[in-house]
């Protein structure tokens, strides 16, 4: 029975916002857009939480805030699933961990390559020269400067209808959310594989002219600094502030191979990723991975320099690589993803050309090391109009203006 | 009231506190609950209206009154809801149970909306004290909420 307070004409059991029925507090729910606005009116009292957090919920749009929510408490990559001939609106993502396909309907749909995924923010480029950040999670976009380098190649890209394979890829140092006026883009761009660089606030591009055309394949922020690497294990540290490049690690024939990347260690340590293809017997423009090896960068006490070791093991770790920003996580803390592996994905490579969906038969699986065996993870039953890339989701969305 | 000499149908509310409102019908039925009780005829002369008191009823008619005229732009029925509902928490609060008891929706609509922009960028602690509602979690609980999703909680407005 529910006793009435006469005197404001209503029950005593909900005399107070915490105890407001499920229904009024479900519309106010509808009513809170931002993620981080969500996630606090679930910190208020149980009775909020209740209701934020129920999982058989009706409402569309709660289930899709819930799904997104589980996926971005891990921490961890899902691979970006992209739209299809029939379907362009929604996105799909892959939870390694879960093995399951969540359909999401986004702020915003696209459809064009992503030459970039870093601090949850994905790289394309919609008009020529302009590259668009985007967070596909918060809507959120940042329109940088006009890419035009100096050699003007941009020139040749310019009027094609695949301009944006004029960037290779593309980093972040930091989110642009969390670090308003302190965070800087680097791209790979042109067939030459040169490096730009992007300073919040500034105007322009910054682009390095480093000596002898290093072809780079991958570029990290290591210990605070953008070093990158090419296909032949020559390693490189920019300074963005005065352009100067340094040789770490000699690049050398024997080191050859088709991809490279870089990625930091759980334990801090720079690694070295080698992918290794063989073309396809029986479509010369179709590469699939048939090897990896791994190096660690060691500075040892004999030489000046430090040099690259290789490992067969990287224990309780996976490797997330891709077009991405090449990442780690402690497969320790994340039951469902395997230790020891490399989760890769296809994306565009100067060999291969531009990507040309396979379906199944797309470059992606997981490399094991334990006993250099190969296994999938998302196996594409359709065929995409660009390729997948993995991404960590970030929700922070910051409605101060950037 | 001439209610005798105007074809204008009439209706009585009468709310918990035996207060008794005259309105006309067309008014009042924008209210789904009053419009099903009149549908079934189990409301003849007066409507008793027991989840609702008078100091409500008031503002409740005020707001209906308002958008049962069709003459009324929408940008101006956009400006009278906002101002309608630039009202004490409180008052908001007693109108949402009102409005969801009368199942008028665009009311509902407006209130609820209100309540989320309070809510706008403000700290779990805000809320609590601004809507008084007590902190249920313990330390530990709440220490892991916080945790789970750290970056929700930086950057709130200065309490």
């Amino acid at each position: 029975m529910v006793a009435w307070d006469n005197k404001r004409g209503m029950a005593f059991s909900v005399l107070c916002w915490a105890g407001l029925p499920k229904d009024i507090l479900d519309l106010i729910l509808d009513h809170i857009i931002q993620f981080s606005d969500y996630i606090r009116f679930c910190s208020v009292c149980k009775s909020w939480r209740s209701v934020g957090l129920e999982d058989n919920n009706y409402h569309h749009l709660h289930i899709q805030r819930l799904r997104i929510l589980k996926a971005c408490r891990s921490r961890l990559p899902m691979l970006m699933i992209p739209p299809t001939i029939n379907n362009k609106e929604n996105q799909s993502f892959y939870s390694v961990t879960d093995g399951v396909i969540l359909d999401l309907q986004l702020p915003m749909s696209f459809n064009r390559r992503c030459f970039g995924s870093s601090h949850g923010w994905l790289f394309t480029m919609e008009k020529p020269m302009v590259i668009v950040l985007l967070n596909p999670f918060s809507g959120r976009t940042i329109h940088l400067p006009e890419l035009k380098d100096p050699e003007t190649v941009y020139q040749f890209w310019v009027d094609k209808d695949d301009h944006e394979y004029f960037v290779s890829k593309g980093i972040l140092s930091s989110d642009p959310c969390r670090d308003v006026d302190n965070y800087e883009v680097v791209v790979i761009y042109s067939d030459n594989r040169k490096l730009a660089s992007f300073k919040s606030g500034d105007e322009t591009w910054q682009f390095f002219n480093l000596t002898k055309g290093y072809f780079f394949s991958d570029i990290i922020y290591y210990e605070g600094q953008l070093h990158a690497i090419n296909n032949f294990g020559g390693l490189m540290h920019i300074d963005t502030i005065s352009g100067a490049g340094k040789i770490i690690i000699k690049p050398t024939r024997r080191m050859e191979c088709r991809m490279t990347y870089l990625v930091k260690s759980y334990e801090r340590d720079l690694l070295m990723v080698q992918k290794f293809m063989e073309e396809n017997e029986h479509d010369d423009m179709h590469y699939k991975a048939s090897d990896f090896k791994i190096f660690r960068m060691v500075h040892s006490t004999q030489m000046r320099t430090p040099s690259w070791v290789e490992i067969n093991s990287i224990g309780d770790q996976a490797l997330f690589v891709g077009n991405n920003y090449s990442l780690t996580v402690s497969t320790s803390d994340f039951s469902g993803c395997s230790s020891n592996c490399i989760y890769y994905t296809d994306h565009y490579l100067a060999i291969t050309g531009h990507y040309v969906p396979h379906g199944p038969d797309d470059d992606t699986g997981i490399f094991n090391l334990r006993d250099r065996s190969f296994g999938s993870h998302y196996i594409a039953d359709r065929e995409h109009l660009i390729p997948p890339i993995w991404i960590v989701p970030n929700l922070k969305d910051d409605t101060q203006p950037i | 009231m001439a209610t005798t000499t105007t074809e204008t149908k009439m209706l009585t509310l009468c709310t918990s506190d035996k207060q008794q409102f005259q309105i006309e019908e067309t008014i009042a039925l924008q209210a789904v609950t009053i419009r099903n009780m009149v549908e079934d005829e189990c409301a003849s002369n007066v409507i008793p209206l027991p989840n609702v008191n008078s100091k409500i009823m008031i503002q409740i008619i005020e707001y209906l009154k308002k958008h049962v005229d069709s003459s009324v732009s929408k940008e101006d029925m956009e400006k009278f809801d906002s101002a309608f509902v630039e009202k004490k928490l409180s008052e908001i609060f007693d109108i949402i149970l009102a409005a969801n008891y009368l199942n008028i929706k665009n009311l509902l609509d407006i209130c609820c909306q209100r309540v989320a922009d309070v809510m706008k960028n403000k700290s779990p602690e805000w809320v609590r004290r601004t809507f008084n509602i007590v902190n249920d979690f313990t330390a530990e609980e709440e220490a892991k909420i916080r945790k789970e999703h750290e970056w929700a909680f930086e950057g709130v407005d200065e309490d």
